[in-house]
């Protein structure tokens, strides 16, 4: 963005040049079109600097204080990062972030099977598609709170269902899982939604053109449809994989991180660092790790993405 | 020049706004859980401003956990004249920070050295005070006098024999004595001050939260023993690690569990069918040489340092100082009133909590996590929940206390 500017505002024209008159005013039509989408321009810029930018910059500056928001922040150099990397609490989030984006990758597959099986023209099919979309829209917490219910060792229904309590949520070999499984369940139907999308969009003569060369079931599906979904495809893992390494609403809701911190991951370490022990420096630390490992990620995949379209 | 125009006058707007409200008004802050607690302090700012009608109130009502979220916030900042907030460590945090107001005239003046004497030492951080204790609740076992009953137990358990045999005969009945809601650590931290008090005192739990005694120390794995019996006899209820303090209480109503050890400030949540049925008694003695010590936590009120209208904060605060309204908001808040000239509790169980504290002879602790920092509390209660989640791991835990106990305390 700031490698554009100066294209597009002009050197200002000296008032004395009136040999000029002519390009001048086609230069100042010209500058005030510019003018103009500057001004256009500028909300979205000025949000993004404050909102985004800056934070993020500040962030990474945070990092080497000792801060613990009240008084004067101490600059202590790489203290933080070398104190995180020697926490056992870091390996554990570190550890449980790799296992939700792993599992959390169950996703996209889920979504897609879903929505073929949405994608039919049968009676009642809009109310199983509403239903199947409903996940979606509840909030995290409340999927948290219904799962936590569900997995309730005494009173909850999966006791019910299998007839002897199982402390998902207490203990801490289960407890992760537990979560995402919770997790998955609106996630997939996020990838549904984008997946039907896809699929509306596909091209129908293409398809004809297949069943007429005798294309039916998982070869249709392998050679003409999922060819078709690559950019949907796309999206979805990044969305899912966005999504895993800032899990942090459910673990919030359903174990805060316990039993003992085993299912804490590094966006609720960070929290539970700034707003409990009022360690800001520290948390921003754990949080430009977390930002880095996103960072690394997408441009990975842009740089894949740009290959593949080039 | 009309920008400037435009400054100039916004400028002066904000000067008279905070010049009208350094005069007379009051800003207090004030966390609250559920609408009874709300209520009561609303009707105590009210009889305030009745009292000293000069004085306009600003109230902000905050939920519990919201308000330990953005208290830092506000006393490093734009601070109300008045806040609560616990005493003891939690006090001591920010009075450390010099981000509270130093209060020890107040005590002087007031006479508050006589009617707060046994909570003086909670709201002191070297040598000066910083708060005054409103309510403070006891600590005890909650229990079921029906189930009682029909397991044939004829009395409240006294002692640690007393208590067992009765254990015995609820699990006989097919009642399960202890419930426990282990999510929140803070609950089992209850168990480890309470044993730790009848079977070392008051005088060894308080070097031990003051980090002067390591975990490795035999004292502190006699506890951890005597609490792995109670878990390997099957006195407490399955997977407790899987419930909060809210999940555990349908285990008590629905009579599957028969005793909960909890502070009073529960009570007022019980279902009104069956709070006639709850009773509450003392902690039992393990070992008779040793005084007895309780549980006492106290609420208080501060002043920020940075707070602008003192002079009014100076007035409430001797206002909350009265045995009346202690009284009043004690009740309100379902605890104790923290000034002894108060009238005594009616409620049955406050008077019971009320007895065992003023009985004490071992002294008040103010519970694991306001006795000692909070990120030692923090690691020793998730050492409990790893205890409780294998109890045979005793030795381990106790030796990544001790580690922690050496970071954090700075020893060697």
């Amino acid at each position: 963005m700031p490698a554009q500017t100066p294209a597009i505002t002009p050197a200002r024209p000296l008032p004395s040049d009136l040999a000029t008159a002519s390009k001048l005013r086609r230069r100042s039509s010209a500058s005030r079109r510019n003018r103009a989408a500057i001004w256009f321009l500028a909300p979205a810029c000025l949000m993004t600097a404050v909102y985004v930018l800056y934070p993020i910059f500040y962030t990474i500056y945070l990092s080497f204080f000792n801060w613990d928001g009240m008084m004067k922040p101490e600059f202590i150099g790489l203290a933080n990062y070398v104190e995180m990397l020697h926490a056992p609490t870091f390996h554990v989030a570190l550890k449980n972030n790799l296992t939700w984006l792993l599992l959390f990758l169950l996703a996209p597959p889920a979504g897609l099977i879903a929505a073929l099986y949405l994608n039919q023209k049968v009676r009642g099919i809009r109310l199983i598609k509403t239903l199947f979309f409903a996940p979606f829209v509840l909030s995290g917490v409340v999927v948290g709170l219904i799962f936590s219910w569900f997995y309730d060792p005494t009173f909850g229904l999966l006791t019910l269902l299998l007839g002897h309590g199982v402390p998902v949520l207490g203990d801490p070999r289960y407890v992760t899982f537990g979560i995402i499984f919770a997790a998955l369940w609106p996630q997939t139907a996020y990838c549904m939604i984008l997946f039907l999308t896809g699929l509306t969009s596909i091209n129908a003569d293409q398809v004809e053109a297949a069943r007429m060369e005798g294309a039916k079931g998982w070869s249709m599906l392998r050679y003409v449809i999922l060819p078709q979904l690559r950019s949907t495809t796309f999206m979805a893992f990044v969305v899912t994989i966005i999504g895993a390494l800032r899990s942090f609403d459910l673990i919030s809701v359903m174990s805060s991180g316990g039993p003992f911190e085993s299912s804490t991951v590094l966006a609720y370490y960070t929290y539970d660092q700034a707003i409990k022990y009022y360690r800001q420096g520290y948390s921003a630390a754990i949080a430009v790790t977390l930002f880095a490992i996103m960072l690394i990620y997408i441009v990975y995949q842009l740089r894949r993405l740009l290959r593949d379209e080039g | 020049m009309k920008k400037l125009f435009c400054t100039s006058l916004l400028a002066a707007l904000l000067v008279s706004a905070l010049g009208s409200a350094a005069a007379g008004t009051l800003a207090v802050n004030i966390a609250y859980k559920g609408a009874s607690q709300r209520a009561v302090w609303q009707s105590t700012l009210d009889e305030f401003k009745k009292a000293n009608p000069d004085v306009d109130i600003k109230a902000a009502f905050v939920e519990e956990e919201a308000y330990k979220v953005q208290l830092p916030g506000w006393l490093s900042t734009q601070a109300p004249d008045v806040i609560n907030w616990h005493n003891g460590e939690r006090m001591a945090f920010y009075a450390s920070r010099g981000l509270l107001e130093d209060l020890s005239e107040d005590w002087k003046k007031n006479k508050w050295d006589e009617v707060y004497a046994s909570t003086k030492d909670a709201s002191s951080y070297k040598g000066k005070q910083y708060a005054l204790p409103t309510v403070y609740y006891s600590w005890g076992l909650f229990y079921r006098k029906d189930v009682f009953k029909t397991a044939g137990i004829a009395a409240e358990p006294k002692t640690w024999e007393e208590l067992l045999d009765a254990c015995n005969k609820l699990k006989a009945a097919g009642v399960t004595p202890f419930v426990v809601g282990g999510r929140d650590s803070w609950t089992l931290a209850g168990w480890f001050d309470y044993l730790d008090l009848r079977l070392n005192g008051n005088v060894f739990h308080q070097q031990l939260m003051a980090g002067e005694i390591p975990y490795t120390d035999a004292r502190v794995k006699k506890v951890y023993t005597a609490w792995k019996t109670l878990i390997d006899n099957k006195y407490f209820i399955d997977n407790s690690l899987s419930y909060d303090l809210d999940g555990a209480q349908p285990f008590l109503f629905q009579g599957k569990a028969a005793m909960m050890l909890m502070g009073t400030f529960i009570a007022k949540g019980f279902p009104p069918k069956l709070a006639a049925n709850m009773g509450y008694f003392q902690f039992p003695i393990i070992d008779a040489k040793i005084p007895t010590a309780e549980d006492g936590p106290a609420e208080s009120i501060h002043i920020p340092s940075k707070a602008r209208n003192k002079v009014d904060a100076h007035r409430f605060l001797a206002f909350v100082g009265t045995p009346a309204i202690s009284a009043k908001l004690a009740e309100g808040l379902g605890s104790l009133p923290a000034n002894s000239k108060s009238p005594e509790p009616t409620e049955s169980i406050s008077r019971i909590g009320f007895q065992i504290l003023s009985n004490t002879k071992g002294g008040i602790a103010q519970f694991y996590d306001r006795d000692m920092t909070k990120e030692m509390a923090d690691e020793g209660m998730k050492g409990m929940q790893k205890f409780i989640s294998d109890p045979g791991k005793i030795d381990e835990v106790l030796n990544e206390l001790e580690q922690s106990r050496k970071r954090i305390y700075k020893k060697t």
